[in-house]
């Protein structure tokens, strides 16, 4: 009986988690004239795919896919090297300013993007890193640092230090000990932490929004204010802003699919263990 | 934080560790994360505060007018006061909600049932769909005449009328935060799942044996010791939330009327939409006051419950 | 902030090169820079029609035009926009701007004066009078108009066969038709985002509100209007959040206001109850100020900072021919040209039945503004949000008349002080 229960609040929980989804799924599968019907259907009637290729081709799906993985990909990328390399001194040095250092880098999570965007867009524009690509990825990298000194410092604190005693009776100095010693074990960790940045950069939008001007180098998510209208270019297209949402979402699923039990631990490790 | 130090080369000791290398090394490795996160964050709060004392716009220069945009603000500007009071209330209303119905997910998930790898699955999608996206699905979901969700209570005999969910204020404001939580809520019932799986056996199959029920046991014993972890998430979803710009733009817009215009959404509106620097760097300077309010008060209860059961 | 920066991705020497090019141009329109291949970059507005209207300039002008459209969504371009305009973005050099682009842009100096351009002077005699009272209010050609819209009041003659002519016929056929059980609604105006500011524009223009101020009586009277609307219920409380196309088509509304390429659409949509016998167009009902109605348009804008600015200048003596903006209205399915002589071209009004619909384009035109205040200012931004916030507080019901008025009262002072 309980796990009937159970089983009902789950099963209740994950439809409803699931559902928005799904009617986004359901919508890009039908014609606009069909999802505008009223009463509104949960089910398509038929599959229409015909919105998949016309989205493809005249929505530059793949453009913006090559500059969200680019984008996304190398400031999280970025973010983990940087992030990792001052985790390890702040894990196994003692150095003038640490404390400080350490205490600013986390204290800065509490600096709202929004104060930040007024600022960074003045200076980029003074400076001509408006409108280009390493401006942006600059910006998601410094945004995601604190996220991945505190996941990777907290990682590296949990190898114990007689390994490094170890090694360093082996001559390993404070490389050797980085690469026999750390990195081995914190590579998981490391791999979590770019995937958690690079999520985090794919669906970044108000930075991306204000700081890209030219559509060569506009990521996806600023794609989806860009749906080229349908047949009728009175009506707003949901048929194809649903197909839109969809190839945004749809690169992540298969990674998340892959590593959902890494990330779950990835988000935890950030959150729960200071 | 670790104040161990790694085993040093004999070598080392007596010397002024200034001049050798290692020392170098050390810094190398933490300043470019140091400054380049100062540059993007502190640098530009100091722009930003700077910008609030100007009256720099699109058909201004920017001359330094002293206080006189947080005056306007606080005196004359019934929106900001509005939104400021808006902005209090849909933090405090979904970071709640999230944190309750996120524990409650995270103990039903923790009952040894099957499918855990699925359900963990489907709960990320609501969390990785880029708010913009959520909020855009959301509001098609919304619509009142033509809406499915209408159509689904309707039909289910749960509702007799058509429920504004978008159109009227008070209950558009309702409708922002259960997006909100719907978006969110995984996040924090993952978060409690990795705190109730580090919780000790010992001590909840002692109170069993004391002769406890379930709900006591959770009230008594897991709701105290998960103290912790709740202020953890309170400060981090307060924070994330008072900040909400991305689903509400999606979903409502700030409307109706300006009902749902949270500070973040003033503050884009005035200072991007209208080229008002100087007058939106002010609503800014709020909004971090803000923000800073809730990590300090969630960080502080933090420290002082870590403490106390360090003892 | 303003206009002294450009952007320094592209070549410096070249762009500048050009750019002075183009002001020689400005003056001796025939001077081509001919050494390169004549590029233009254009961002436009639409779906499937205009880009063979371009290729087919393209192949006749020699000259490449890369086009590109703007979202459909109203809210989103105009962010767009603004961004554009605000970081002098030199890589559109012609833009489709509508009045409150161009006024946004020729305000601010963002956008080329075309006056003394052939393109203009050629074509002036032609143009319709809402565009010249519109280029004297800003002062300048900022955008050479392809096409002219206009705000319509619409009514399905099945459920009110003779549109009202005041107010308070308004109110009387509005609760008359009014079926709530049913879900019909006797006057449905289009307000949702991005929307509501020609509402309120509309109602304070029928009330005689003094727009310049909004402290008046008559703006108060707009407001209480628009709320009675709603509280005598002839309007669903939704209509702030709603588009009523789908509902007009589906023949629940019995008055309503949508742009006028929506005549073609509701007597085309699947489903659709309207053939041009019941599809009814009239006037507005007389208010105690007037009964004029609104006009929009888009046209093509030249930005000041366009990297290929002599280019597009010479393209706009193509563009703005009459036979090109018969071209592209054809190509669109008739969309209303900004010529007096192509209103009454037969092709066109085969197409846009509009023209000929109700008591005809003219009677419907007469007196007609462009949305003053917000497209003369360079504060277009700042009022337009506004005003679509004016009218979605009214609608939204949460504040009285009164306290609307108050809060926009306050809302001009922040504008006019310029803060």
């Amino acid at each position: 009986m309980l796990r009937l229960v159970q089983y009902t609040l789950l099963l209740v929980t994950l439809v409803l988690l699931l559902f928005p989804i799904y009617y986004m799924l359901a919508t890009s599968v039908m014609t606009l004239d069909e999802f505008l019907r009223v009463p509104p259907r949960l089910v398509p009637g038929n599959l229409n795919f015909d919105n998949y290729p016309f989205m493809v081709r005249r929505w530059n799906y793949l453009p913006g896919l090559f500059n969200t993985i680019m984008i996304a990909g190398l400031s999280a990328l970025g973010a983990t090297l940087l992030g990792g390399m001052a985790a390890y001194s702040f894990s196994r040095a003692t150095f003038a300013g640490k404390a400080l250092m350490y205490s600013l880098l986390v204290a800065s999570i509490a600096v709202p993007a929004m104060v930040t965007l007024g600022p960074i867009f003045i200076t980029y524009f003074e400076i001509g890193l408006l409108d280009t690509r390493h401006g942006i990825i600059l910006v998601y990298l410094a945004g995601g640092l604190p996220l991945a000194v505190l996941v990777l410092f907290t990682y590296y604190n949990s190898i114990p230090r007689e390994l490094d005693d170890a090694a360093a009776i082996d001559g390993c100095g404070w490389f050797g000990t980085l690469f026999r010693v750390i990195l081995p074990i914190a590579l998981p960790g490391a791999f979590v932490t770019f995937l958690l940045l690079l999520i985090a950069g794919w669906n970044e939008f108000l930075f991306a929004f204000v700081l890209t001007v030219r559509p060569e180098i506009r990521v996806l998510t600023l794609r989806l204010l860009e749906v080229p209208s349908g047949t009728n270019i009175m009506q707003v297209p949901y048929d194809l802003y649903a197909v839109g949402g969809v190839l945004v979402l749809l690169p992540l699923v298969p990674l998340l699919f892959r590593v959902q039990r890494q990330l779950v631990t990835g988000i935890t490790f950030g959150a729960v263990k200071e | 934080m670790t104040t161990t130090t790694v085993a040093q080369g004999s070598a080392e000791h007596g010397r002024p560790r200034i001049l050798t290398s290692r020392y170098a090394i050390i810094y190398l490795f933490v300043l470019p994360a140091f400054v380049l996160r100062m540059l993007y964050s502190f640098i530009p709060l100091v722009q930003t505060v700077w910008l609030s004392l100007t009256n720099r716009s699109l058909v201004n220069p920017g001359a330094f007018v002293g206080l006189q945009n947080y005056q306007f603000a606080l005196t004359r500007d019934k929106t900001l006061i509005n939104s400021l009071g808006y902005t209090i209330a849909y933090t405090a209303a979904s970071t709640l909600l999230e944190t309750v119905l996120g524990l409650g997910i995270a103990v039903l998930m923790m009952q040894r049932l099957r499918g855990r790898g699925f359900s963990n699955f489907v709960m990320l999608l609501p969390w990785v769909m880029a708010p913009l996206l959520a909020g855009v699905v959301w509001r098609v979901i919304y619509w009142e005449q033509s809406g499915l969700l209408n159509f689904m209570l309707l039909e289910a005999g749960l509702i007799d009328e058509l429920v504004r969910w978008l159109s009227d204020p008070a209950m558009a404001r309702v409708s922002v935060v259960v997006l909100t939580v719907w978006k969110n809520v995984s996040w924090v019932a993952l978060i409690f799942m990795a705190a109730l799986g580090s919780l000790s056996k010992e001590v909840l199959e002692a109170a069993a044996v004391d002769g406890a029920n379930a709900l006591q046991r959770f009230w008594f014993v897991t709701l105290p010791l998960l103290r912790p972890s709740i202020y953890l998430v309170l400060m981090l979803r307060g924070m994330a939330e008072v900040q909400t710009f991305e689903q509400i733009l999606g979903l409502t817009q700030g409307g109706p009327g300006n009902a749902t215009r949270t500070l973040a959404l003033y503050s884009y509106q005035r200072f991007f939409v209208e080229l008002r620097y100087g007058y939106g760097s002010a609503i800014n300077v709020l909004l971090l006051l803000l923000t800073v309010a809730i990590g300090g008060v969630f960080a502080w209860l933090l420290y002082r419950s870590g403490t106390r059961v360090a003892r | 902030m303003s206009g002294s920066q450009r952007l320094s991705r592209r070549d410096f020497l070249r762009t500048t090169a050009v750019a002075g090019a183009g002001l020689g141009l400005t003056a001796t329109t025939s001077i081509g820079v001919a050494q390169e291949e004549k590029v233009v970059n254009m961002v436009g507005w639409g779906g499937d029609v205009p880009p063979e209207f371009m290729a087919a300039v393209s192949e006749e002008t020699g000259i490449q035009i890369n086009y590109d459209a703007l979202p459909p969504v109203w809210n989103d371009v105009m962010a767009k926009i603004t961004l554009w305009g605000q970081t002098q973005f030199d890589g559109i050099d012609v833009l489709w701007a509508d009045d409150l682009i161009g006024g946004l842009w020729g305000m601010n100096g963002w956008a080329e004066d075309m006056t003394n351009t052939n393109a203009w002077q050629d074509n002036k005699d032609d143009v319709v009078d809402n565009v010249h009272v519109l280029n004297e209010a800003v002062g300048g050609v900022f955008r050479l108009f392809y096409f002219l819209g206009l705000e319509p009041f619409f009514y399905n003659k099945d459920l009110v066969p003779e549109p009202p002519t005041t107010w308070e016929e308004l109110f009387s056929i509005g609760e008359a038709v009014t079926d709530q059980e049913n879900g019909v609604w006797g006057w449905h105006p289009r307000t949702e985002g991005g929307h509501a500011f020609n509402t309120v524009l509309l109602a304070l223009n029928h009330a005689g509100g003094d727009l310049e101020t909004l402290a008046d009586e008559n703006s108060l009277v707009a407001f209480q209007f628009m709320q009675d609307w709603i509280k005598r219920g002839i309007s669903s409380p939704t209509i702030i959040s709603e588009n009523n196309f789908g509902l007009a088509a589906a023949g629940k509304v019995g008055m309503w206001w949508n742009y006028e390429g929506n005549y073609n659409s509701m007597l085309t949509v699947e489903d659709t109850v309207f053939t041009e016998e019941n599809l009814g167009l009239a006037r507005f009902p007389m208010g105690p100020g007037s009964d004029v109605g609104l006009v929009h348009g888009w046209g093509y804008l030249v930005p000041a900072a366009g990297q290929n600015k002599a280019t597009a200048l010479e393209l706009m003596d193509v563009l703005a021919t009459r036979e090109k903006m018969k071209d592209i209205s054809v190509r669109y399915n008739g969309l209303v040209p900004a010529m007096n002589s192509l209103i009454e071209d037969e092709e066109i009004v085969a197409l846009a039945r509009v023209l000929s619909a109700g008591p005809g384009w003219a009677e419907l035109l007469r007196g007609a503004k462009f949305r003053e205040p917000i497209v003369n200012s360079p504060q277009t931004t700042q009022l337009w949000q506004m005003f679509e916030q004016l009218g979605q507080q009214v609608l939204a019901l949460e504040l009285t008349p009164e306290e609307v008025q108050e809060w926009a009262v306050a809302e001009y002072d922040i504008i006019k002080m310029g803060i």
